[in-house]
């Protein structure tokens, strides 16, 4: 009798399996994430460069950052890259996806436009900086220079690279980084019930308060998403930049990145490099829970309240 | 008041027979309770769209008191429309959905969430203008979107399956209740269903759709009892009508309808055309109008009980052929008060004024002509 009180209990085999499936993929993480992680934040207290002797420094490094004389410039640079690059790309990506999902559903020539979009975030990044780098080339060759030689025969060809460096990088990373708020856009669009638009139309609604009351209500959470992984790929990315101009002319498209990795590998800065990209870190965490706040994300994961 | 004259409706589709309304006519007059009803894919939707204006119609025209609406745009028509979803603006509160068809006619928003709280309160929903639609059930959300489509006063009252969502119990609440506040607003209602019963209690004339076309077009009680043609007899009622092949025969005076069971007499009154004579006709007998009898005389059924249905209120008998030379079955509808045993035999008899007889050959006209 006994023997049937005594709760039921688990094999020890048992109790491990799940372990067991998460084992590879357990040590792929420490590998790979949390193992230089942990790397970055000690490297960021030492004066680790080229010669690879380590000397613990306290904070000297992060002291460093605040008497950088170029640092302004730099956070000034990031600040504009990021909130310009986030701005309009938040704007293309929603604009496309409301002409297409709403006013062209279901039509051709809006799956051909989307698909068009999607190419410059289709090809390699390699390969798509090669074709901004010719369209602004400063030789006569450049596409640019030849369009603007055939309006001016007698004007020199302009070294676009020097006169509007950002201009041309913030350009590129909004082309290519639109596609992707645009197809979870189009995705939240398309998935509004059919029947509220009739209910509008029945109930004399202008196109006007269709946009505003109906589609961009409910835009709220992808447009959230969008907002906080676009800003932080804006803040922590520095591959177009690196490709396009490496920062040129002077520190004139450096953002604080794309400056920690000329640190690190350039000049061999390994523990100044990695204190630099603990600021991104701590930059792009404090930016996360701002907006999180912003959009009140608690309200998206409340339960609504239904009752008879 | 509401004229629909042959309409028309094919849906653009690669393969033919995309035709969802084939030459559809219909009459409702001005305050009148008109439910369409039908199986799905009948067309009563598609008709539905086409008042609404949400489609238009192929060819043929829609009149609203003599004006020709065809192009009229939904917002011109001043309809009111409660969908099957409810399709209730879901980032609104329940003020602002009903003041919303309102506000879109520029009317001031002090005017129009007075006129909102005065529709609410019809529908006594007043006590839920700040919710948003997720916090409401399924039957409140219902009555939000009926206040809504009221809300502008509309001449015109359009509801697709307004209560398939909503559970059995409730439905009956909510049936009597739009028909109560039609009533009291006098507006010209048209309500969609695929669900009988709603239709034949709610409205005043029920018209019954098939293949894009109208199969009968009356009161509730006429299509019932006189239905016209063999569809709209065996689509109405539940259990439904049991029908049965025989032919029709002259014995002297007398017309006979002859089966594989039995020979039923038709009554003096009911009598059919000489043309019909020797014909095949489905001979169609609601469940209710079978009964049992006691003494068994010469013009007396005799089939064996197969299977007993207990519905609460009656039973439902299905009967076979004794002999098992037909695989007929006959259902029929009694009481609780017969203590019945399934394989014992009974002796049914037929009421002869409610059987009908459907024409096999012209689309199941109904051959009986009605005094």
């Amino acid at each position: 009798m006994t023997l049937a009180k005594k709760a039921y209990k688990k094999p020890l085999a048992k109790k491990m399996y799940p372990y067991f499936f998460i084992m590879p993929f357990a040590l792929l993480v420490l590998v790979f994430f949390i193992l230089p992680a942990i790397a970055t934040i000690i490297m960021s207290f030492t004066d680790l460069n080229a010669s690879m002797k380590i000397n613990f420094v306290g904070f000297d490094n992060f002291k460093r950052i605040f008497s950088d004389y170029s640092m302004p410039q730099i956070l000034w640079n990031t600040v504009l890259f990021a909130v310009v690059t986030l701005v309009f790309s938040l704007f293309f990506g929603l604009f496309i996806s409301i002409a297409t999902q709403y006013f062209l559903k279901g039509k051709l020539t809006a799956v051909i436009y989307r698909v068009l979009w999607l190419i410059p975030s289709i090809i390699p990044a390699v390969v798509y900086v090669t074709f901004w780098k010719y369209l602004f080339d400063p030789t006569g060759d450049g596409l640019i220079n030849k369009v603007v030689h055939l309006f001016q025969p007698e004007g020199d060809p302009v070294s676009w690279f020097t006169k509007i460096a950002m201009a041309i990088v913030i350009i590129a990373t909004i082309v290519s980084t639109t596609s992707g708020g645009m197809i979870l856009l189009s995705a939240a669009i398309s998935s509004i019930p059919e029947d509220l638009y009739k209910a509008a139309k029945v109930d004399g609604a202008s196109e006007k308060s269709v946009i505003t009351k109906i589609i961009l209500p409910s835009l709220k959470w992808p447009l959230m998403y969008i907002t906080i992984s676009d800003l932080i790929g804006f803040v922590s990315s520095y591959f177009f930049i690196l490709l396009l101009t490496n920062g040129g002319p002077m520190r004139d498209t450096t953002t604080l990145s794309l400056y920690a990795y000329q640190q690190a590998f350039n000049l061999k800065y390994y523990g100044y490099g990695a204190a630099l990209s603990l600021l991104v870190v701590l930059i792009s965490l404090i930016l996360t829970l701002w907006l999180l706040r912003l959009f009140d994300f608690n309200e998206m994961i409340k339960p609504s309240r239904i009752e008879d | 008041m509401i004229s629909l004259v042959n309409i028309v409706k094919d849906y653009d589709g690669k393969q033919m027979g995309s035709r969802a309304v084939d030459g559809l006519n219909l009459e409702i007059a001005k305050g009148e309770f008109v439910a369409l009803l039908g199986p799905s894919g009948c067309g009563k939707t598609t008709t539905l769209m086409m008042l609404a204006g949400l489609l238009k119609p192929t060819s043929g025209e829609i009149y609203f008191k003599d004006k020709l609406v065809n192009h009229v745009e939904p917002k011109d028509r001043n309809i009111g429309m409660v969908f099957q979803s409810y399709a209730l603006y879901p980032h609104l509160t329940v003020r602002d959905n009903i003041a919303f068809p309102l506000r879109e006619r520029k009317m001031a928003k002090k005017d129009a969430y007075e006129r909102a709280h005065a529709t609410s309160k019809i529908l006594q929903i007043d006590h839920l203008l700040d919710r948003k639609p997720s916090q409401l059930s399924g039957g409140q959300q219902q009555r939000v979107a009926m206040a809504r489509a009221l809300s502008k006063d509309p001449e015109i009252l359009l509801l697709d399956e307004p209560m398939s969502n909503l559970d059995s119990r409730l439905k009956l609440d909510v049936r009597d209740e739009i028909r109560k506040i039609q009533r009291k607003l006098g507006v010209t209602t048209i309500i969609v269903t695929h669900d009988q019963e709603e239709a034949l209690a709610i409205s005043d004339r029920v018209a019954i759709l098939n293949g894009g076309k109208i199969q009968q077009y009356a009161p509730p009680s006429e299509l019932f009892n006189h239905p016209s043609n063999l569809f709209v007899g065996s689509f109405l009622g539940n259990p439904p009508m049991n029908l049965i092949d025989g032919v029709v025969e002259t014995r002297g005076e007398q017309q006979w309808i002859k089966t594989m069971l039995f020979e039923l007499e038709i009554p003096q009154s009911r009598r059919l055309e000489e043309q019909h004579m020797g014909k095949e006709v489905k001979l169609g007998v609601r469940p209710h109008d079978l009964f049992i009898t006691e003494q068994p005389t010469e013009a007396a059924i005799k089939l064996q009980i197969d299977l007993i249905e207990h519905l609460g209120n009656g039973q439902l008998i299905k009967l076979t052929d004794p002999a098992g030379q037909s695989d007929m079955m006959i259902r029929l509808l009694t009481d609780n008060e017969k203590q019945l045993k399934e394989h014992e035999t009974l002796s049914v008899g037929i009421r002869p004024h409610k059987f009908h007889l459907f024409d096999m050959t012209d689309e199941g006209r109904n051959l009986l002509q009605f005094q």
